[in-house]
């Protein structure tokens, strides 16, 4: 919203810099982005009539004019041609500092002297909108009528200072220049002073002219028509002009000029119609039909559904209601009799078609944020006394007001001793019924009890908590003390799976990894360069309907696509060695779409650089241990992203807990990673529910241990896993832990072969083992070996 | 023969050997050339024989007194010697300390995770207790138990993307704050953090997934002076206690009263700069009093028990504590940015 301060002063009497209003405004609750001076650059540019055009002496296309501001005559050098004797023109002087940071400085233009510069449109940033001609190629050319000297700004009614304000959905009054007023007024207690919105009416009777139906009124609360007659479409005066200037919205005409400055100052949009056009002298509101068409004021033809509002004649629509006015009966220069219309739509409704068919009009957003019913009423006086006031028309005796809305008066009582207990302050109830009092609520006090007439402008105070509002921000939320909490003392909490994602997070860490955090979306393009298959669960995504882009379309069901991005990336940046996790969610449909989906959180780790699949092992399993987790198993087998021989599946106590391996060089390569890349994905859950923090001392053993190396020669296929369990099944009582230290394979074995070398600790608690005892465990532990795998001792 | 001179002059020769010995091997030949088996002193010793037998016991006794000195003298050269070439080695030992130190790499948490950290340390520390929730949730939790019907004008605010019409991606952790409620009663203190979505174009300062950090406190008596001392000590701990803030009225369809929180500008320490656009003060979070409709709609009666709510972005406190003018850096996971952080 922008609240141009002189037009608020017509308001509210007040004189003060506008960054003091603009601080008091903010502390009261009014949120104000900042404030500019109008027409900064034109200063220093003037008007002035060239008295003479000479041929430069070096330069063909340069002329040597001598210009008279008022002041002084110029010389000017300039390039442009369309410039004659006698021409009325702007003057950039000496010290002008034009838009796009373009300085005048007095200087030599080959040989001759120049003080200053005659002006384009364009060098001045102004197009016929601004001023008839500006659009001109060369010189702007100005109107005879100017004074010499005078300055550009106020020719183009450019003098006011604006302040731009962000107007919160509570505050539709405020989207006017007489609300924002009003806070101004409040800020600085002040007494308002409101627009004048007496006339006369001229005899004649609306009802001869006009019929008017509401057959939606859920979708209409109130319908105000007004006709004028003798109407005279001229220029609005100058005083009008600038208002709606510093507001940023052009001149047209008077009529149309009034229903937008009545749509500014009041915040009630206005519409007129050319009476001549409403066929069959009827107004229907009414909603549309599915698929009828409107050519709307700017030219296009807009197609409707069945839940849009019209504003229609005998025949058809003249209006889409509260969005925009149909090209057929729009203002004229010809236009002799009009019809106002101030009316209240619904706020959700307008929003609605105002979207759907994007149309955010100036008028569709007030509606959207809904407007007072009782200032409808008020908006349209105020029109007709401007009608009057400019002498631009009579106005026809009588109004249609066709009303559904309660505009009845509102109370809302309050305890003082609430409010107090509220805010954590210690005002009177009197001193409460003063703040309200400045922000317009007329307020009784009645021992704790406060009532408060509400006034129609605020329809977003409905309770004695709004009424708190109103007295703290009046009070100063500076002035409201700071108190510590007392009550109960209560823990603070950290839950238990919060402290597992510490843990895993920090051991992580200490083994070299970076936390990465990626977006959750997801593509279809992203799982088909994985290679999942169409049966795959993740290939049941989660679709967003209005997403940023396709590549972000659905919520994800994998993190391996953005680990590998980062990956890649990374290795673009020539970082070689990479070590990454991420510990986010993954997003499960349910299949039932009323449901919300199954969301897994997860952890995933990503190797690359001096990396193996051992390293990335090593981790996990540290990552496991560091959790008490012991009991886990590799089985190999995987996603099809993974190299086929080199990645596994993770299971903790039976239960699948992950995946980790290699990436298949397929896979890699469509990420554009020429390196080996390794990756684990860990269910969060899996290692919550394994997670075994009872720690417990055992007895340092007393007596020594029997070691015994065993190397076994077994079939390639057999996993080195496989022969360790057997074994630790196999050990017998004294066992007490074995090691596989190193994998064989030469071609003294075979080429199918390989042997495995185990270091194995037997001992006794009590005494120490006898060798004979260590070594009969160990004659057991090859022969289960040799039964379960065929292993031999290595000879 | 008298051997008696001939025994003190052996002594005195031993004695000056040893002293002008300066290496350990040559120590040891004296000692074998005066103790050892062939050595002087035991070549003296055997020709005791040819003593008078009465001078016998006395030149016994000024042998071993010999040997004794000799052996003495010779412990304390070994000491010497070995005392040398100790502080010899110990200097050839002298390493260059400037050297790199043999690391094992550590890696880093993601900064958000930082300061996430630091703000849960000190929400804990007064007693805060931390829950969680969906990503993806209803529109009920989202929006309309939080005042915000569909077609509300604050929608506007909140650009969501949706699942289906009742399903939202959450646009803020409020959810969780009505989850809260919904199962929990009063006295409530609790934040909950997470990763929440907008319908924004990415830029230096937008995105379209972010993380915030909201906070709820409802019981007996809870009011706005409670509200505005518990940020403030928030603001101090986590900027440092120099830290000003400052409480303006704000609107959100939550909570009532209502107010927008600037602390002094962390850059410049409030002197105004680019960050702070010369204010010296800079947004950091929004709250209020919790909307008694809010309270009612989850069960609790506004009448008994009231509360207020907070919150903020993580990733909003991670720029301006760390410097960051592009919040796209915190997404992109650049090592060379992440080992910033460690």
């Amino acid at each position: 919203m922008i609240a141009p301060y002189k037009w608020m002063c017509d308001y509210v009497d007040m004189d003060i810099a506008p960054n003091e209003l603009m601080q008091r405004l903010i502390m009261t609750g009014s949120e104000v982005d900042g404030f500019e001076q109008l027409g900064q650059h034109l200063k220093k540019v003037v008007v002035g009539k060239i008295l003479s055009i000479e041929k430069h002496q070096d330069a063909d296309k340069l002329s040597v004019c001598n210009v008279d501001i008022g002041s002084e005559v110029l010389q000017v050098v300039c390039g442009a041609d369309n410039i004659f004797e006698g021409a009325i023109v702007p003057v950039a002087t000496i010290g002008a500092n034009l838009p796009g940071g373009f300085k005048i400085k007095k200087g030599k233009i080959r040989g001759v002297y120049s003080h200053g510069m005659l002006c384009s449109g364009g060098e001045l940033e102004l197009t016929d909108a601004d001023y008839a001609g500006a659009d001109v190629d060369g010189i702007m050319i100005l109107g005879d009528d100017l004074e010499l000297g005078s300055y550009l700004r106020d020719v183009l009614g450019l003098t006011d200072t604006v302040f731009e304000i962000e107007v919160g959905a509570n505050r539709p009054d405020c989207m006017s220049v007489l609300g924002i007023s009003r806070e101004c007024a409040a800020a600085l207690g002040k007494q308002i002073a409101l627009p004048d919105i007496s006339f006369t009416e001229s005899g004649g009777d609306i009802n001869d002219y006009l019929k008017v139906t509401v057959k939606d009124p859920e979708l209409c609360e109130r319908y105000i028509a007004r006709a004028i007659k003798n109407v005279k479409i001229g220029p609005s005066p100058k005083w009008l002009k600038e208002r709606l200037i510093s507001a940023g919205v052009r001149s047209i005409n008077n009529i149309v000029d009034i229903t937008n400055f009545v749509m500014l100052e009041t915040g009630q949009p206005m519409h007129a119609f050319d009476y001549k056009d409403i066929r069959g002298k009827e107004i229907i509101v009414r909603r549309a039909h599915n698929g009828e068409i409107i050519k709307t004021l700017d030219d296009k033809d807009r197609t409707l559904t069945d839940d849009m509002l019209l504003i229609c004649d005998a025949e058809g629509p003249i209006a889409i209601a509260g969005v925009m006015g149909g090209a057929n009966s729009e203002i004229k220069n010809d236009t002799a009799t009009i019809i106002f219309e101030s009316a209240k739509f619904s706020q959700a409704n307008t929003r609605r078609t105002s979207r759907s068919l994007g149309l955010p009009t100036e008028s569709a957003m007030r509606f959207s944020k809904g407007i007072d019913t009782v200032g409808t009423k008020i908006a349209m006086d105020r029109a007709l006394h401007l009608i009057e006031k400019l002498g631009a028309g009579e106005i026809v005796s009588g109004e249609i007001d066709v009303l559904s809305a309660d505009t009845s008066s509102r109370q809302v009582t309050a305890s003082a001793k609430k409010i107090n207990s509220r805010l954590g302050t210690d005002l009177t109830a009197a001193q409460m019924a003063e703040y309200l009092q400045k922000v317009f609520i007329k307020t009784e006090v009645n021992g704790d009890t406060l009532t408060s007439d509400i006034p129609s402008f605020r329809g977003d105070i409905t309770l004695a908590e709004d009424i708190s509002e109103e007295v703290a921000r009046m009070f100063g939320y500076d002035n409201i003390p700071s108190t510590k909490m007392v009550g109960e003392v209560i823990r603070g909490i950290i839950p238990a799976e919060e402290r597992i994602v510490d843990r895993i997070k920090s051991t992580l860490v200490s083994l070299g990894c970076f936390e990465s955090v990626t977006y959750s979306f997801a593509a279809m393009s992203e799982l088909n360069k994985l290679g999942l298959a169409g049966k795959d669960k993740r290939r049941t995504m989660l679709k967003i309907i209005n997403p940023l882009g396709d590549e972000q379309g659905y919520m994800r069901t994998s993190p391996v696509p953005d680990i590998l991005k980062v990956v890649s990336n990374n290795l673009k940046k020539k970082v070689l060695q990479v070590r990454l996790f991420e510990n986010g969610r993954v997003f499960f449909p349910t299949g039932d779409d009323t449901e919300l989906p199954e969301e897994h959180k997860y952890i995933c780790i990503a190797l690359c650089g001096d990396e193996d699949f051992f390293s990335l092992k090593g981790i996990v399993e540290n990552l496991l241990l560091s959790f008490g987790i012991k009991e886990t198993k590799l089985v190999p087998e995987a996603s099809v992203y993974y190299h086929p021989g080199r990645a596994a599946s993770l299971y903790i106590d039976g239960e699948k807990a992950g995946e980790l391996g290699e990436i298949h060089p397929d896979v890699s390569s469509a990420y554009e990673i020429d390196k080996r890349v390794f990756v684990a994905e860990l269910s969060l859950h899996a290692i919550m529910n394994a997670a075994d923090d009872a720690k417990k001392y055992e007895v340092l053993p007393r007596f020594p241990a029997a070691e015994r190396d065993l190397a076994l020669t077994l079939n390639k296929s057999v996993p080195a896993g496989d022969v360790l369990d057997c074994i630790k099944q196999n050990g017998g009582e004294f066992f007490e832990s074995a090691e596989l230290f190193d994998v064989y394979t030469g071609n003294q074995l075979g080429a199918d072969k390989k042997s495995l070398a185990f270091s194995i600790v037997f001992r006794a608690k009590e005494r120490t083992l006898l060798d004979e005892e260590a070594n009969a465990a160990r004659d057991a532990v090859v022969a289960a070996a040799g039964e379960a795998f065929g292993a031999k001792i290595r000879g | 023969m008298n051997n008696a001179p001939m025994l003190e002059k052996l002594l005195e020769s031993a004695l000056q050997s040893i002293n002008d010995c300066t290496d350990l091997k040559d120590l040891d030949e004296i000692r074998i050339s005066v103790l050892g088996k062939k050595g002087s002193l035991t070549a003296a010793l055997r020709g005791m024989k040819d003593i008078a037998p009465e001078q016998r016991p006395l030149f016994g006794k000024r042998v071993n007194e010999i040997r004794d000195a000799v052996t003495g003298a010779m412990d304390d050269k070994i000491s010497e010697l070995e005392k040398i070439a100790k502080d010899a080695r110990l200097i050839e030992e002298r390493i260059d300390v400037t050297l790199p130190g043999k690391k094992q790499d550590m890696g880093a948490l993601h900064p958000l995770t930082q300061i996430y950290y630091e703000t849960r340390d000190i929400f804990v520390s007064m007693g805060f207790e931390i829950m969680d929730g969906p990503e993806v949730e209803y529109d009920k939790y989202n929006f309309e138990m939080l005042n915000i019907p569909k077609d509300h004008p604050a929608r506007d605010m909140q650009d969501t993307f949706y699942v289906t019409e009742d399903i939202v991606l959450r646009t803020h952790t409020s959810p969780i704050q009505i989850r809260t409620m919904l199962k929990k009663d009063p006295p409530i203190r609790m934040i909950c953090p997470g990763r929440v979505y907008r319908s924004e174009d990415i830029d230096s300062t937008h995105s379209p997934i972010f993380n915030q950090i909201e906070g709820l406190v409802v019981g007996k008596n809870v009011n706005f002076a409670h509200l505005k001392d518990t940020l403030d000590t928030f603001l101090k701990e986590f900027y440092g206690k120099e830290t000003k803030t400052k409480f303006r009225p704000g609107h959100f369809p939550f909570t009532e009263p209502s107010a927008e929180v600037d602390a002094t500008c962390a850059k410049c320490n409030g002197k105004g700069c680019g960050v702070c656009k010369g204010t010296g003060m800079i947004e950091i979070l929004g709250c209020g009093m919790v909307h008694p409709s809010v309270l009612k709609g989850c069960g609790i009666d506004s009448d008994e028990y009231t509360g207020f709510a907070f919150g903020m972005g993580l990733d909003r406190l991670a720029s301006i504590k760390y410097g960051i003018t592009d919040i796209r850096l915190l997404f992109e996971n650049d090592i060379r940015f992440l080992s910033q952080f460690k």
